[in-house]
């Protein structure tokens, strides 16, 4: 038996006939074609599904899509294009915060959050805060300087504007 | 090829070349592959360590409505197929299970969720055989056979000089054992194969860190010829060795074929842990002998390594063995065993990581009893240029024709060059070591339960391997002086696809932007060595280069003859552009070269650069080294280790991209130190079943666990065979982690521990639990 | 044939209660869902209806009346460290919830979930125990309040009826001079407590310890109440509470654990924990009043 869930991924709403236990994760990756969303552990431990949820970071493996519905879903997707990346995925870049990158859609959406949060975060803060986060390339530091450097840039956006 | 000159884009640390689909979620990984018409599979796992099958039923499975077709052993050729470096033998599908999770059978159906209702009606009937899980008990001759040919593989040996001697001329001689619990790869990434048969020809989209090997094994194993298996290797996440020719491969390709449609096998979380492979469970026992100078009079140790239901390794790889060769006498013993757990085999660092620590800890302890410095007794003893590789005494270099090897070849059978000197002595500087080291055994600072020291180590990897495959590679330049590398290394994150690049750009005289890399196609790529052995950033190097420089000299030939009759000698290339230093008024852009017509054929010119130069094999001249500097804290009461600090250096000769290489080292360090402090498998000790196949119970560094700020310094050294004097980069951080944070909880609390140095450990050594 | 199950979403408490009464074992009242989506992937609970509570923003509240601070079930493990005064009344709660999971489960647990999954090693029944928290349990036909260390009876096992719903939590104002810490012990910073202890000592005006609560979570069936090691400090002067003294209440606390060894670490390995820990959870409140 399936129900009818609203969801507003990215600024754009659809609405899907899913059965009821279906997690948000699953229903972005697997039936909007989000792959950025990843779906690894699918227990809450790794992060890698992590999307912000009216601007919070969380597991999407474990949140049922329903418990979603009519709630603002940013992905990856939905932050920067190619030709025209969100400071912090800019930083990621510059910083060389990813190796393989499995894990970092997750990192930087929770930087986002955090960034919000607290604008200049200390280096011990940022790896508390992301350590809801596993990288298993071992990136870490640069990680961190990555938003290290986005919190500088955003701040100076912000000033500039 | 090795003289310092600036580089254009070798040794920049430019971004990744595929930054922007990373950093936006645009980059497929092996699960997100989709096929039209393309069904799903689902593996059935056993549940017994050992056991014949003597009845497998798929009636009741096949006539599930949406089932496509099941594979199981009567399906499987006869034929064992053998992963890399003896990482698997065995049938892509047998009536005989060795490990809990070994494949029995693999359902297609429409959906997931019907392949998985499938497999519950797969009627499986089992003979259960008694098995075997612990290396020491399974070699003997009596403990239940896993394999056919016995479980025990035969030693492997190196020895030199005379042990007796050595202990004759020793001042001080130490003993020691260390046991090993078994590291998991824990990928983030899952993997997927999906196989599509048209005809006898078949595309396989997977991760695999060897494209060119699989493809030989599905040809072989399937009975169609290489040319009509296409292998496209995609990313997955991390690797570490986990993902070379596979079961989960094989077995798809196999199902794929009967059902005649694509099909799709999915691991998740659980399958990736514990059905795949694993490092082995190893223990090491030796003693090492030194004099109150310092010197190494001799090492004698004997290793023993699982290698788990299918894993056929005679030997963990061992470079530890030369590292500290340089003493006149020394014999390393490596025994491999079958077990009834799930397969064992290479992992990062390999042997280096284990026997390595080991052999560090040995020089510790000897260290201790002659009261010096281990930063001192390293720099003593560390193998020097031109000092004899142990690991290649004998055999090896006998079976080799010397007398047709090229002039300017490295002499073989010696070490060609290292930095690890410089490593020590820079990085000792960097983390303030004469400041922070005390004394052996004595802790620096002691605060109620907290005790903190620091330790030092070392650690030696090959620079690939010319064992088993050669490398190629191939440039195309194109009708726009845009170019592509071909070279087939797959894609798992290591940052090569922009090495590799760099490499070929800087060769080839042209920008990196205008160069893409084709590392995955076996259609595109010509047959290569994969990324294992930390083959990449030399020997594909190598490759690459020498592809990149035919290449540019086809264009020089092509210039010339375009240029006629007055065409300078003196011909060069420059960001794209033929010119002459002699003439300045030559200046051809590639594009006008690659669409003028040649002379000759009246066509426009085909530049096409392949390897054709062999490269000197590696394993006899080139190694490189990590040394890792660490502060701990260990609180005596909790028996918790924390790091404080963490220095890494590390001689990869001339650094290609200095934060690709940074993020190699950081990574490798916090792998090593992970498996240092929290990473083992839990075997059920019945069954031989994995109790935390994920992490909620395996435990990986985060990044609040490891320090978030560590030093990294490169040697000072240029590789005179490597690409621009590149040498290895990935698998030497995983090494010195162990033995470093080994030692500095011995100089905080007395004790050397088994690896992991988890809290009950430290509690138990220190008699409190 | 894929295993599901029906979704439910009522709009008021009553509403849930009515649900529950109707389905009986047959539902479950979903609030995070981050324990129970898990056991029910894995096949180890089963449930035909479920009862999403995500529509009762009442229950989400954290009020704060007549010096009783009552936290709703539903409210999220993050609201704790976001609302504006219960870090201030209650630092324990932010020290717990500073180190609960991940951030990201932060955002999704509830308070309610984590004492209705009910395992022993939940992080927030230690301190909220230790703070004298009551909760209430509501159904159709009545309610009733209970002291939370009451509210377990087994691991996974709580005092909840069939049909009962944890509706809040509420914890009165400590007297004056009163400390709270909380301890815990993993094996990496991410990581479910191996042993866990909060402790509570409440001083009167000559400075001797007037009430001590000392809760273990992780080392028994359930969080436990070591009232043999409370004893132990109850009249004893802050200056009397010595290293001797810590010694022997840690080991009366670390007397009453019944531990267990699993995957995750060694019944031993608890039992020294739960001494180590309850010794400097102790140490640490009676600083704290000392000051």
């Amino acid at each position: 038996m399936t129900i009818e869930v609203s969801l507003r991924v990215n600024g754009l709403d659809h609405t899907v006939e899913i059965p009821p236990h279906e997690t948000l994760g699953q229903v972005l990756n697997g039936r909007l074609g989000l792959n950025g969303v990843r779906l690894s552990c699918e227990e809450g431990e790794c992060g890698a599904c992590t999307v912000l949820v009216d601007g919070e970071a969380i597991n999407s493996c474990l949140m049922l899509a329903v418990q979603a519905g009519n709630r603002d879903i940013l992905t990856i997707e939905g932050l920067g294009t190619p030709e025209n990346l969100h400071p912090i995925q800019q930083a990621f870049v510059d910083e060389h915060g990813f190796q393989c990158s499995f894990c970092t859609p997750g990192f930087v959406l929770s930087s986002k959050a955090l960034l919000e949060e607290t604008p200049h975060p200390e280096a011990a803060e940022i790896a508390a805060e992301l350590s809801g986060h596993i990288c298993r390339c071992g990136t870490y530091p640069n990680i961190i300087r990555a938003v290290q450097r986005a919190a500088e840039e955003l701040a100076e956006e912000a000033t500039n504007e | 090829m090795s003289d310092q000159q600036d580089f254009t884009i070798v040794g920049k640390a430019i971004p990744l070349k595929d930054a922007t689909d990373k950093v936006t979620g645009r980059l497929k990984f092996s699960g997100d592959i989709r096929v039209p018409d393309m069904v799903h599979g689902k593996i059935l796992h056993s549940p017994h360590p050992h056991a014949r099958i003597t009845v497998i039923d798929i009636r009741r499975a096949e006539s599930l409505p949406g089932v496509l077709g099941i594979v199981t052993h009567q399906d499987a050729p006869a034929w064992e197929w053998e992963n890399c470096w003896h990482n698997y033998g065995g049938r892509i599908l047998d009536d005989k299970v060795r490990f809990v999770g070994d494949e029995v059978a693999a359902v297609a159906a429409e959906s997931v969720e019907i392949a998985e209702a499938a497999l519950e009606l797969i009627d499986v009937e089992y003979e259960i055989l008694e098995p075997t899980f612990d290396p020491i008990e399974a070699l003997d001759p009596d403990a239940p056979q896993v394999r056919a040919e016995g479980n025990a593989r035969p030693p492997t040996e190196v020895v030199w000089g005379d042990i007796d001697e050595g202990a004759e001329m020793s001042d001080v001689i130490v003993e020691s054992s260390m046991a090993f619990d078994s590291q998991a790869y824990a990928p983030i990434g899952r993997n997927a194969c999906t196989a599509q048969w048209d005809g006898d020809r078949v595309t396989v989209w997977t991760c695999t860190q060897t494209p060119s090997e699989m493809r030989d094994a599905i040809a072989r194993g399937l009975g169609v010829p290489v040319s009509n298996v296409r292998v496209i290797s995609q990313p997955c996440g991390s690797s570490f060795g986990l993902w070379w020719i596979g079961s989960l491969q094989l077995i798809t390709v196999l199902l794929a074929r009967k059902i005649g449609k694509a099909v799709q096998i999915s691991l998740d979380q659980e399958e990736c842990f514990a059905t795949v492979k694993r490092r082995h469970l190893e223990r090491s026992t030796g003693r090492l002998g030194a004099k109150r100078d310092g010197s190494v009079t001799f090492i004698d140790l004997e290793h023993v390594h699982d290698n788990g239901g299918y894993g056929l390794k005679p030997d963990v790889g061992f470079l530890t063995v030369d590292l500290w060769g340089a003493g006149p006498n020394g014999r390393f013993i490596d025994r491999g065993v079958s077990t009834n757990l799930v397969t064992a085999g290479c992992m990062r660092g390999v042997g280096d990581v284990t026997m390595g620590a080991f052999v560090e800890r040995l020089l510790d302890m000897a260290a201790v009893e002659i009261d010096m410095d281990p930063l001192e007794f390293r720099l003593k003893n560390h193998i020097r240029a031109g000092d004899p590789l142990r690991a290649m005494e004998g055999e090896t270099l006998d079976q080799m024709d010397h007398a047709s090897l090229p002039d300017g070849w490295p002499e073989l059978g010696k070490l060609d060059g290292e930095a690890l000197s410089d490593c020590l002595i820079r990085g000792a500087e960097a983390f303030g070591w004469n400041e922070k080291w005390t004394d052996w055994g004595k802790p620096s600072a002691v605060d109620g339960p907290k005790r903190r020291a620091v330790g030092v180590a070392t650690g030696v990897h090959s620079c690939g391997t010319e064992d088993e495959y050669p490398v190629s590679a191939l440039v195309r330049v194109h009708s726009d002086g845009s170019a592509t590398l071909h070279c087939s290394m797959g894609r798992q994150g290591q940052g090569s696809e922009t090495t590799q690049a760099q490499i070929a750009a800087e060769a080839l005289c042209i920008s990196v932007d205008r160069l893409r890399v084709e590392a995955g196609d076996t259609d595109a790529c010509p047959p290569s060595h994969g990324a294992i052995a930390s083959n990449t950033s030399y020997r594909t190097g190598f490759a690459t280069w020498d592809a990149a420089l035919d290449a540019k000299q086809q264009i020089l030939d092509t210039a010339a003859m375009q240029l006629g009759g007055s065409a300078p000698d003196d011909l060069d290339m420059r960001d794209g552009v033929v010119f002459s230093p002699s003439d300045p008024t030559v200046s051809l852009t590639l594009e006008e070269i690659m669409s003028t017509y040649r002379p000759d054929s009246m066509t426009p010119p085909m530049i096409l650069g392949r390897t054709s130069t062999p490269m000197p094999p590696s394993m006899m001249y080139a190694r490189y080294f990590a040394a890792h500097f660490v502060e701990v804290e260990v609180d005596v009461d909790t028996g918790e280790i924390q790091l404080l600090d963490y220095v890494a250096t590390q001689d990869s000769g001339t650094v290609l991209n200095a934060k690709v290489l940074e993020n190699q080292v950081i990574g490798g360090a916090i792998l090593g130190a992970g498996f240092a402090l929290t990473e083992r498998l839990a075997f059920e000790p019945d069954t031989g079943k994995i109790l935390n196949p994920g992490f909620l119970d395996y435990k990986v560094m985060r990044a609040p666990d490891f320090p978030i700020d560590p030093g990294v310094l490169f040697g000072d050294s240029h590789d005179p065979v490597g690409a621009f004097g590149a040498k290895s980069g990935g698998e030497a951080p995983t090494t010195a982690p162990i033995p470093a944070i080994s030692q500095a909880v011995y100089n905080a609390i007395g004790v050397w521990l088994d690896i992991p140095m988890t809290p009950e450990r430290v509690l138990e050594a220190l008699g409190k639990i | 044939m894929t295993r599901s199950f029906q979704h439910l979403r009522p709009n008021t408490p009553r509403e849930a209660c009515e649900l529950k009464a109707r389905h009986g074992g047959r539902a479950v009242f979903w609030a995070g869902g981050t324990d129970l989506l898990l056991q029910w992937r894995r096949g180890a609970i089963d449930f035909e209806y479920c009862i999403d509570l995500s529509d009762l923003d009442d229950l989400r509240q954290i009020r704060n009346n007549d010096g009783v601070t009552t936290i709703g079930a539903l409210a999220t493990i993050v609201s704790l460290q976001t609302h504006e005064s219960l870090g201030r009344d209650f630092p324990v709660l932010l020290d717990m919830a500073d180190r609960f999971a991940t951030p990201q489960i932060r955002n999704i647990a509830t308070v309610g979930g984590n004492l209705c999954h009910g395992v022993p090693s939940a992080d927030s029944a230690p301190p909220l125990i230790a703070l004298g928290a009551e909760v209430k349990l509501v159904s159709l036909e009545r309610e009733r309040i209970l002291p939370l260390e009451s509210f377990f009876e087994g691991p996974k096992k709580t005092a909840l009826r069939e049909g009962e719903m944890l509706a809040e939590i509420s914890i009165q104002r400590l007297p004056e001079r009163s400390a709270c810490t909380f301890e815990r012990m993993a094996r990496s910073y991410v990581d479910i407590a191996l042993a866990s202890v909060a402790c509570r000592l409440t001083v009167d005006d000559e400075d001797r310890i007037s009430q001590a609560r000392i809760v273990l979570g992780a080392v028994a069936p359930v969080p436990l109440r070591s009232t043999g090691a409370e004893d132990l400090l109850i009249g004893i002067p802050l200056s009397d509470v010595t290293e001797e003294l810590l010694d022997e209440v840690a080991g009366r606390a670390a007397a009453d654990t019944r531990p267990i060894s699993d995957v995750r670490t060694s019944a031993a390995y608890r039992k020294h924990m739960s001494a180590v820990l309850a010794k400097r959870a102790v140490a640490d409140a009676a600083r704290r009043l000392g000051e």
